[in-house]
């Protein structure tokens, strides 16, 4: 158990690092990292559910400008343990547990966003620092920052998973022995918000750009055509 | 012979390093501190200690910002002029000014490419792709992604070390903006069929209405305001919670 | 022509534009007043690899973006107007050129400048052209991207200085 929280958290601070500090190989994104967090957790249509939900959902997020984006990796890989430790207790149904971890997802990125902050803060203080020695005639060392600065970034995602996963595991007893409620189906929510995953593509490749409606006309059409072939 | 295999080292090593470019991101020096990480392993050839170390150093920790997949082409073509800088065949204020033209216009074409066109659409491809393989959405991805990040990361080095300050009219004949287009079109066109299979889940999943209520949350977020697109996570964050309470008292479901 | 944004950039045409305000505000032209593209066609072209067709570019020197403007000012087409500084945007002003607000997206840190905000670092000139610019009555708003919180810059200034004192 507790072996496996650290290889979750492990893989947390990976693709976390993916995001910013290094590669950008997209592991950072929901639907890798979820499918990652499930495999670790032993319920991998877990993480793919809840990665599909929020890899639609920040599919329209850029890294522009000066507010940092929710950091998505650790929220993800936190949301998908919840999800699936919850299923464990055997007391919700499929739909609770997956909207819970949703939504835990979607708050841990959030507060990691403030982290994010942080990290950028150090990392101004440790180039302030180079280039005053620079300036000042001493030697600096590029390399040694550079590996404070990537260890540094993979510390606040590993920590960061740590802490929610501490946090929250105080919640999974209490909620899959509450009976009752959280046994009903929550399905609807779900799709709703599925729906404004979807809408956040439509404002990506199909609002405001002219004649972009044919092609995904075709899109439709040709997936009813297949669907209807098929059966 | 020996000279060839020694520079294909050299690029081998910047090419690695260029996956670094953004560690200690920030927001006074921006990729600075990844730049003289890149550059380094150059620096250790052409400048030899003292004042040459210093100025290389200088030159490379100022304020640097662009897209991080072909900030490669710059990567590249700065590494040429330094060699030739180390010969004396140009002047440390022209590799600065070549930083400085190119990192405006490659951030501008690349984020719109990588950013807005190609993420999105990995992503779609891999939702798509999860529908029936699973685990396997995740694969499909990182593939569609990372066959135009890595040959674009690859390329932009050697392309950029070939032609050193030529590289301006080599980038200005790159295929990406209209490679934007495409993905736009494929975008929307899987868009379409990922509305289908949606829906039709939905239809098994849960009720036959599924094909009314879908499709209009999602053409109604589509055109959220600005201000409520940018905080998707956030309305998400309320939307779910809101529902979760509203089931759980039993008003919605 | 209505300008739709005037903005303050370093950067000039980088993604911000490109890609957030484009986006946000669907322009029909983007006018970047700056000598230095401006004496650099090569630039100029690399520059309009980062827009839509839909978006036409116009690069000028000052003068000559200030003309660009009064003599369109009939036509509705939409505009962008780009310049690298305050004191870019104050010859603006004394070429001619109207408008109500200005914005403030990027003025990047240098040596002795102080930090008003993550993208905005200003010099004692900088206040000073600043503050020149506000009393022709043009409101000077700092905002990176849309979507993100705007600030009054003038009020950023002022709260600066007292803790300066």
């Amino acid at each position: 158990m507790l072996r496996e929280i650290l290889v979750l958290c492990f893989a947390a601070g990976v693709c976390a690092l993916d995001t910013t500090a290094a590669w950008q190989l997209m592991l950072s994104q929901p639907l890798v990292s979820g499918t990652i967090a499930g495999f670790i957790v032993g319920s991998p249509e877990t993480g793919v559910f809840v990665g599909v939900l929020l890899q639609l959902l920040w599919s329209g997020s850029m890294p522009l400008g000066s507010r940092p984006m929710p950091d998505a990796p650790v929220g993800t890989a936190t949301g998908v343990w919840f999800a699936a430790a919850l299923v464990e207790t055997g007391g919700v149904s499929l739909s609770f547990s997956n909207l819970a971890g949703l939504l835990v997802a979607l708050c841990v990125a959030l507060a990691g966003r403030s982290t994010i902050v942080w990290e950028r803060e150090l990392n101004c203080r440790l180039m302030r620092r180079l280039r005053m020695r620079l300036s000042s005639g001493r030697n600096v060392n590029v390399e040694l920052t550079q590996a404070l600065s990537m260890t540094m970034a993979f510390f606040r995602g590993f920590l960061l998973c740590v802490l929610a996963v501490g946090v929250l595991s105080v919640l999974v007893p209490v909620l899959g022995g509450a009976g009752g409620v959280v046994g009903r189906d929550y399905k609807l929510v779900l799709l709703l918000v599925q729906g404004l995953g979807i809408g956040v593509l439509v404002s990506v490749f199909a609002r405001g750009v002219r004649g972009r409606l044919p092609a995904f006309a075709g899109g439709v059409a040709l997936a009813l055509l297949i669907r209807n072939l098929a059966g | 012979m020996a000279r060839k295999r020694t520079e294909r080292r050299h690029l081998l090593g910047l090419i690695a390093r260029s996956f670094y470019l953004q560690t200690a991101w920030n927001y006074e020096f921006l990729q600075a501190l990844g730049f003289a990480y890149v550059m380094s392993s150059v620096g250790r050839r052409v400048a030899s200690g003292g004042r040459a170390t210093r100025e290389f150093l200088e030159r490379h920790t100022g304020l640097f910002n662009t897209n991080p997949v072909l900030a490669s082409y710059i990567i590249g073509g700065t590494a040429r002029l330094e060699e030739r800088h180390s010969r004396g065949e140009t002047s440390g204020a022209e590799i600065v000014a070549l930083k400085s033209a190119l990192a405006v216009p490659l951030a501008a074409v690349g984020d719109r490419f990588f950013w807005a066109g190609l993420r999105p659409l990995s992503g779609l491809l891999g939702i798509l792709a999860a529908g029936w393989l699973g685990a396997g959405g995740a694969l499909v991805l990182l593939a569609v992604y990372n066959v135009f990040h890595l040959y674009y990361r690859v390329k932009g080095v050697l392309r950029g070390y070939a032609l050193g300050a030529g590289l301006v009219s080599e980038i200005s004949r790159l295929r990406l903006p209209r490679l934007t287009v495409h993905v736009g079109w494929i975008g929307a066109f899987a868009l379409g069929v990922l509305m289908v299979t949606a829906v039709h889940g939905w239809q098994a999943a849960w009720k036959r209405e599924a094909v009314f209520v879908l499709p209009s949350v999602a053409l109604a977020a589509g055109f959220l305001p600005q201000f409520l697109r940018t905080r998707v996570t956030e309305v998400a964050l309320a939307l779910g919670a809101l529902g979760l309470l509203l089931t759980a008292g039993g008003l919605l479901g | 022509m209505d300008l739709v944004l005037v903005r303050i950039d370093d950067r000039l045409l980088h993604a911000q534009v490109a890609l957030g305000w484009v986006n946000f505000l669907s322009p029909d032209l983007i006018l970047v007043a700056d000598e230095k593209t401006a004496a650099d066609p090569g630039l100029t072209q690399l520059l309009r690899m980062g827009l839509t067709s839909s978006v036409e570019l116009a690069v000028a020197d000052i003068e000559n973006a200030a003309g660009i403007v009064k003599k369109g000012a009939s036509d509705t087409r939409k505009c962008i107007l780009l310049v690298r500084s305050p004191r870019h945007a104050l010859r603006l002003l004394d070429a001619g050129v109207r408008t109500e607000s200005i914005n403030v997206g990027g003025m990047h840190f240098a040596e002795g400048k102080r930090k008003l905000l993550p993208y905005v670092y200003v010099g004692r000139d900088d206040v000073e052209v600043l503050e020149q610019i506000a009393s022709r009555g043009v409101k000077l708003t700092a905002i990176d991207v849309p979507g993100n919180p705007s600030y009054d810059l003038l009020k950023l200034l002022r709260k600066g200085q007292l803790e300066d004192d």
